[in-house]
This record gives structure tokens, sequence and C-alpha cells, in this order.
């Protein structure tokens, strides 16, 4: 699993509180060692001004008195002893006339601490290092030299930067704490969301409430509430075609058993002859049940079938038609073609006779008895051929063409004539395999419509 | 007893038609919604058997109108649809009992004469009334213990009289008992059936009440 918000959250603040206020001390560290630095190294210089000034006099008087140099060094030496601690971490030297050390203090070695040339200089003196300053005096007999140990400078940098790190070092894990419960706070939406999608039983798809919702989860909550409406689409059509299945598998079954039985019942004769008569016709009608249910099944849009060839649809539907007109004289329907006879294109022979035959069976079943069905086969200047059927029947109402091509699914006005309810869906198959377009409507006949348009080859 | 079918399937229709009045009821069948509203708001009906999924006015809404005007009509509902929900539905909109189909026939005669026992109060499944004993189920009377040999028809009329016992049963009401709709009617028919009963069980069973109708009274 991924981190959690709260935890990337947590990390990514941290880090950058931390690194910011490293980067933050870091400069502190600098800018103290470089004003340090300034500070000590004109202290230095200030001390070697001071002795020199001092020794020149001295060494002035000397020579008015006519002392020897050596005096100078055996006045001092009681004062030379160290009292503040970081007075310890000073040393000094005064030369006269060149090599001569005319005064040193007590941590200062013989030899010179450096060269002879003026100003600053780093020198390692016992193990340590030190900034040495020398100074002449204009007339050039003194050159005074003062060191300073580096250590000192060093300990009062680390004292400062310590002074800034520690306060950070310390408010980092509470800083950590208001973080964690700050982002718990600002993921509170978030966590009822989640419950409230948890809580939810599938049948229930309502969408989620808007308000109340962070602009940052609002995206999230859209999709799922669209997700929610596309689902409970998707199974309002599961359920409907199951009821709907059940309904045209069932009820043939029912009847089935109920007529059997009203037959092995009876004790009247007549009566066992209807209920055996309508058995064989209740077997008939679960027979084009299965035969409509298999030749869905074939149609099944995985099975493809590639086989195409050259088809004379005018030439199919004359057979059709001579197929059925023994239906249709049976029923005093006038069933009739019109076409153009150049209804020819790319398609399967055996799926488009299929096809026809549905529709014109369609029209013949649902036309009530001395009624019109009449069949068109039209070739378009672009090349297309339209293939019309229209009936003189009851049509579907507008309002459930849509829905008539669903498997299972009857039209209110046709459920009292028997039916499979899947021709429609059959031919919408075909016209899907065939890349053509079926459109249901009113005839001028004053029933259904059906017009199948093949694009051209 | 007369019973409404609702049922839109022509053989389905048919057939339980058939099967009704093989085992001794008077038959209306109505193929959807509205014509059975009509029927019942012009005939009176023992028991209603409606088939849900109707063309038109769903058996629910014909149900739901039904119980709506305080009708307590023992009410049968028939349905393709086997989950849970469906049943609860139909049962909750006022449904009595429900059958999926396919179902036997056997199945739905008994389902019907519980209906028609318990609407009539009765927990006990024959009716006794002193020797004589009515046994709805076996179709089989007997007297004292010794069977006796009833038509369809006369069996009818006992079985109205016995589950009306105290309440006069006018010579219509108890025709429309015997035919459904388009069966013809002979004249005289109950006076026929009623001469057959006396001869069989007795003349002091069924008494007459001049120009208003029959009956058998209830027991001391």
């Amino acid at each position: 699993m991924k981190r959690s918000i709260r935890q990337r959250l947590l990390i990514t603040l941290l880090s950058v509180v931390t690194v910011s206020w490293g980067l933050t001390a870091l400069s502190g560290y600098y800018e103290a060692h470089h004003e340090i630095e300034e500070l000590f190294d004109a202290q230095l210089a200030q001390s070697a001004r001071v002795l020199l000034a001092m020794s020149s006099h001295e060494l002035e008087e000397q020579r008015l008195f006519g002392q020897s140099g050596n005096n100078v060094i055996t006045a001092y030496e009681a004062e030379l002893t160290a009292g503040h601690e970081y007075e310890r971490k000073l040393a000094f030297q005064v030369w006269t006339e060149g090599d001569n050390l005319a005064l040193r203090s007590e941590n200062a070695p013989t030899h010179p601490l450096a060269g002879k040339a003026n100003g600053y200089s780093d020198r390692s003196l016992n193990q340590a290092r030190w900034r040495v300053y020398s100074l002449t005096n204009t007339p050039g007999n003194i050159r005074v030299q003062v060191a300073q140990s580096l250590e000192i400078r060093n300990e009062l940098v680390e004292a400062i930067t310590q002074r800034l790190l520690i306060p950070i070092l310390l408010s980092l894990p509470v800083l950590a704490i208001l973080i964690w419960f700050g982002v718990t706070r600002a993921l509170r939406p978030l966590l009822d969301l989640a419950r409230d999608v948890a809580h939810r039983d599938p049948e229930q798809l309502r969408p989620l409430p808007l308000e109340n919702i962070p602009a940052e989860s609002r995206p999230l909550v859209e999709s799922l509430n669209q997700l929610f409406d596309r689902l409970e689409t998707a199974f309002e059509n599961e359920r409907r075609f199951t009821a709907d299945a059940a309904h045209e598998l069932r009820t043939p079954l029912a009847a089935l058993k109920i007529q059997a039985q009203v037959a092995q019942g009876t004790r009247d004769e007549t009566a066992r002859r209807h209920a055996l008569q309508q058995l064989v016709q209740g077997v008939d009608r679960a027979t084009h049940l299965v035969q409509q249910l298999l030749t869905l099944a074939r149609l099944d849009p995985d099975a493809a079938y590639a086989d195409k060839t050259g088809v004379d649809l005018c030439a199919l539907a004359r057979e059709t038609l001579a197929e059925l007109s023994p239906a249709a004289r049976e029923k005093h329907i006038e069933l009739s073609l019109n076409s153009d006879c150049h209804g020819c294109f790319h398609g399967n022979r055996d799926a488009l006779a299929i096809l026809l035959r549905n529709l014109v069976e369609n029209a013949l079943r649902y036309t009530p008895g001395n009624g019109k069905a009449e069949v068109e086969v039209l070739t378009g200047g672009d090349g297309s051929v339209t293939l019309s059927v229209a009936d003189s029947g009851p049509g579907i109402p507008e309002e459930e063409r849509a829905r008539v091509t669903e498997r299972f699914y009857r039209s209110r006005a046709a459920q009292q004539i028997p039916g499979s309810g899947l021709g429609l869906s059959i031919v919408q198959r075909i016209v899907e395999h065939h890349r053509a377009t079926l459109t249901l409507g009113t005839a001028s006949l004053g029933g259904l419509q059906v017009e199948v348009r093949f694009p051209p080859d | 007893m007369r019973l409404l079918l609702v049922e839109d399937d022509k053989l389905l229709g048919d057939g339980i038609q058939a099967g009704l009045h093989q085992a001794g009821y008077a038959v209306d069948w109505m193929e959807n919604g509205e014509d059975a509203e009509a029927a019942l708001r012009t005939e009176d009906y023992e028991l209603m058997v409606l088939d849900l999924g109707l063309p038109g006015r769903s058996g629910l809404d014909v149900l739901k109108s039904l119980r709506a005007k305080d009708n307590d009509l023992p009410v049968l509902i028939l349905t393709a649809r086997d989950t849970v929900s469906d049943r609860v539905k139909g049962l909750d909109a006022g449904a009595d009992d429900y059958l999926i189909k396919p179902f036997d026939l056997n199945e739905l005669n008994a389902r019907i004469r519980a209906l028609l026992r318990r609407h009539k109060g009765r927990a006990n499944p024959v009716i006794a009334h002193g020797k004589l004993i009515l046994d709805p189920a076996a179709h089989t009377v007997t007297l004292d213990g010794a069977p006796v040999s009833l038509s369809q028809r006369e069996f009818a009329i006992l079985q109205m009289l016995l589950e009306n016992r105290g309440k006069v049963m006018s010579r219509a009401r108890l025709e429309e008992g015997l035919y459904a709709w388009g069966e013809e009617v002979e004249s005289n028919a109950v006076e026929v059936y009623i001469h057959h009963l006396r001869k069989k069980l007795g003349s002091g069973l069924i008494r007459t009440m001049r120009g208003v109708g029959y009956v058998i009274d209830k027991p001391a």
C-alpha cells in the first residue's frame, strides 16, 4: 500500500521545515563566524597598536635614561601572568632593532610568531592554530606581534550556533504532533465521505451530497456520483432484463404444465382433446422461443461471421415473401414487395435472410386480419440500400421504440399476441453486424415502419 | 363458487380456467387489468387469481386499487419473478398468497382452497354439519360415514350453502356461483339441483324460503 496522505503530508512538511531551519542555522553559523572573525581581528589589531605605542614609549625612555633593553622584560614579567580565561589564548612578542626579543607574554615562544611582514597570518603553535597580527612602527625599530588562539573564535561560533539549533531541535517533535492533528482535522471530510460510501448497500445508489465537501475532493465525489448513476442504470437494465426474461421463459412452461395437468385430470373427452391441442400449440411456441434464442446466440457479437458475399437483397426479399405468403393469405393480409432490383451489396446471406424473415413475420403477426404489409428495397444515389417493412398493425408507441430491441422486451400493445420478445433483438444484432442503421417509425399504412439502411460497400 | 382469473397469456389462461373448472369453480377469465377491474366492479367473486405481468395496467396496480377500496377479496398472485423482493412487493401490495411460474395445478387448487377456507374463518379443511361431512379438497361428501355421490354442480351448491350456513342464498346468487360468463344457464337448474340434493341427503337439510331462496340452518 502507498503511504497515507497524512504520512506524506507529515513527512513533506517536516522535511521542508527541517531543511529551511537547517539552512537558517547554517547561514547563521557563517554569519556569526564572519562577524566574530572581523571583531576579533579588529581587537587583535587594536591590541597590537596599543602594545606598539607603549613599547615605543618605553624604548624612548630607556634610550633617554640609558637603561639596557633587558630591563624592559623583567619590569613587566610579574604582570604578565594570566587574568581572564580568554587572556591565556592571547600571546604577544615585542621585537626591537630587528631580532631582539624585548618583551613577550608567558605563553609566547622565543622565536618569532610570524614573519617580518605586517598584517594577519595563521600559524601553528603547540598543536594549536593561532591568528597573528604583526605591526612595525614608523621608524622600523620596533615590531609587535600579537597572536590569538583560533580555538576561542570557534568556541564562540559553536556556542552561538548551538543556541540557535537547540530550540529548533526541541520544537520539531512538537511541530510534528501539531501537523499530525492539523492534517487529521483537514482530512475529516474525506473520512466522513469514506464512511458514507462504506455504509451504502448496493441497492441504494443515490448520489453523494456535494455540500460540506472540500473543493479538492469535489471532482472525486462528482466522478463517484456519475459512476453511481451509470451503475444504477446498468442495474436497472439488468433487473428489467431478468424480469422480462423470467416472464417470457416461464410463462410458456407454466402453460405447458397446466395444460398437461388439465388433460391428465379431466374425465371429459372434449376438454381433454382441447387441452392436448393447446399443449401442442404451447410446444410450438416454446420451440419458436428456443429457435430465436439460438439464433440470437449465434449472432453473438463475439462470434462474428466474416463470410460476407455479394447479396441481392431484392432476390432475398422475393424468396422470403414467397415463403411467408401462405401465412399472409391465411390472415387475409395483403403482402406486397416494391423493389428497384439493384439492392446488391456485401453481406451475410444467412443473417440477412433471418433479418428479413423476422421483420416480415413480425408485420404479419401483429397486423390484424384483412390488413396490409409492404416490403420495399430501394437503392439510394450513394449506393446505399434501404429495406423498409411497413404494416397496418397497431405500431409501437414512440416511448417504447428505444426498448423493443432489448432482449425479451415486448411492447405493451403486443403482449396479447404470442411472441418471444427476441425478434427485434435479432434484427438489431444483424443490423450492427452490417454497420447498418435501424429506424422505427410510423408507416403511412398506420402501423409500424421498420427501416434498415445499409451503407454503400 | 365464482373466481376471477386475470392472465394475459392465452395458453396459460385457458389452462388455468380449464383446471379450475375441473375443480368445480365457475371462472371468469380476463386478459388485462382494465377488464379485470371492470369485472370486479360488477360481479361478486370469492377469490381472484392475478398474474402480475399484465400488459397495460399491471397486476400490482389492480391489487393496490382493490385494497385501497377496502375490498378483502382473497387474492393469489402468479408471477414469473422469483426474487424475494418481488414476492415481498406482491404480498405487501395486499396479496394473500403467490405462486411462481411454472406451478402445479394441484398446488394452485390447494392454495385456493386454503385461501377460501381462511377467508370464511375456518381452520378445518373439511366442513362438518351434523352427520354430513363435505371435503372440498377430495371433492367428497359423506353422510353418517357413507359416501354420497354428487355431480359437480350439486356439490358446488351444497358447499355454498354449507359455507353460508344461516344465510339465505338467493337463486341468482347460487346461479352466479355455478356459471361463469359465457356459460349457458339452464332454466330451473338450481331447483333441479336442490331437488337432487334433498333426495340424496334428506329433505330436512335445505329449507326453502319462498320468494327469497334457500338456506341450511346453523346447528342448534
